[in-house]
């Protein structure tokens, strides 16, 4: 007489395979995702500082200068109605706001360097 | 006795694959939770930021002015807005970007002509900055000023409510 023969462990080791598969193709995208999230996260904060600089020497009139934070290969660009911040074919902008009367010495310049904000 | 069967799997595995499948569930959601908490969070600190810029410029940009006697005598009228040119400002003077809506009020009516953007029920973020600040549209007078130090009737300034609401 045999005694009982279980499939459990062979399902167990079945479902285990698949749901790693699932996993390391989730972690994969995950990390693509985060990497450009980062990315769009880091611009966004210099956006806003930069922005905040700005808006506080138009406010108030003073003169500072401004260092925003270091980021690789990232360029602040300025004109009279925006501020864009890139890096690589990512960016973030904000148009359709009044500059003109604030001078920003050089009006391009790499995220972590010093520039000049006067009214 | 021959003909009877044994069991091929028992319902513990079933049970133990349900058990798993909800714990991972469990452990997306919370993560997706963290993640649209975050972005809530700094959408927010964004509307944040831009609303109280637009404020800071459009109570500094025009300062109360001082007639020439009172000038002289080295007074900055710090603190005191002349709100008569408010009308014509846009969303553009007080650094508010395109992609943003904005709705402005003193003493609950609406103030910039640039900023009357309707509020929508739904809308997700909204910054709302309240601030009070000195009133004045006229000159001031170094005698009304004096007056006002030495602790007579001062009626030198209205108190009034800036509201600014933004949003995207």
């Amino acid at each position: 007489m045999k005694g009982q023969v279980s499939l459990d462990i062979l399902l167990a080791l079945v479902a285990a395979i698949i749901l790693f598969g699932i996993l390391t193709i989730h972690n994969e995208n995950l990390g693509a995702n985060i990497e450009e999230t980062n990315l769009q996260n880091n611009l966004q904060t210099i956006l806003l500082d930069t922005y905040s600089a700005i808006g506080t020497v138009k406010a108030y009139g003073v003169t500072t200068i401004y260092t925003s934070p270091a980021l690789e290969n990232c360029t602040v660009a300025t004109d009279n109605t925006s501020i864009t911040v890139a890096s690589g074919t990512e960016s973030r902008t904000y148009s359709g706001i009044d500059l003109s009367g604030v001078a920003i010495n050089p009006a391009t310049f790499n995220c972590g360097e010093g520039v000049s904000i006067s009214k | 006795m021959k003909n009877q069967k044994g069991q091929f799997f028992s319902l513990d595995f079933i049970i133990a694959m349900a058990i798993a499948v909800l714990a991972l569930g469990m452990l997306l959601h919370f993560y997706e939770l963290n993640t649209y908490e975050q972005q809530n969070a700094r959408t927010q600190n964004e509307l944040t930021l831009i609303a109280m810029n637009s404020s800071n410029i459009l109570l500094n940009t025009n300062n109360c002015t001082a007639q020439t006697s009172l000038k002289n005598k080295g007074y900055e009228m710090h603190g005191c807005t002349d709100t008569s040119s408010w009308g014509t400002l846009t969303k553009a003077d007080l650094m508010i970007p395109d992609e943003f809506n904005c709705y402005i009020t003193k003493g609950g009516s609406p103030a910039i002509n640039g900023c009357v953007d309707v509020l929508l029920a739904n809308t997700p973020n909204i910054a709302v900055i309240e601030r009070n600040f000195l009133e004045r549209n006229l000159n001031i007078l170094k005698s009304a000023y004096e007056l006002c130090l030495d602790g007579g009737s001062c009626t030198l300034y209205t108190p009034a409510k800036l509201m600014v609401k933004i949003w995207k």
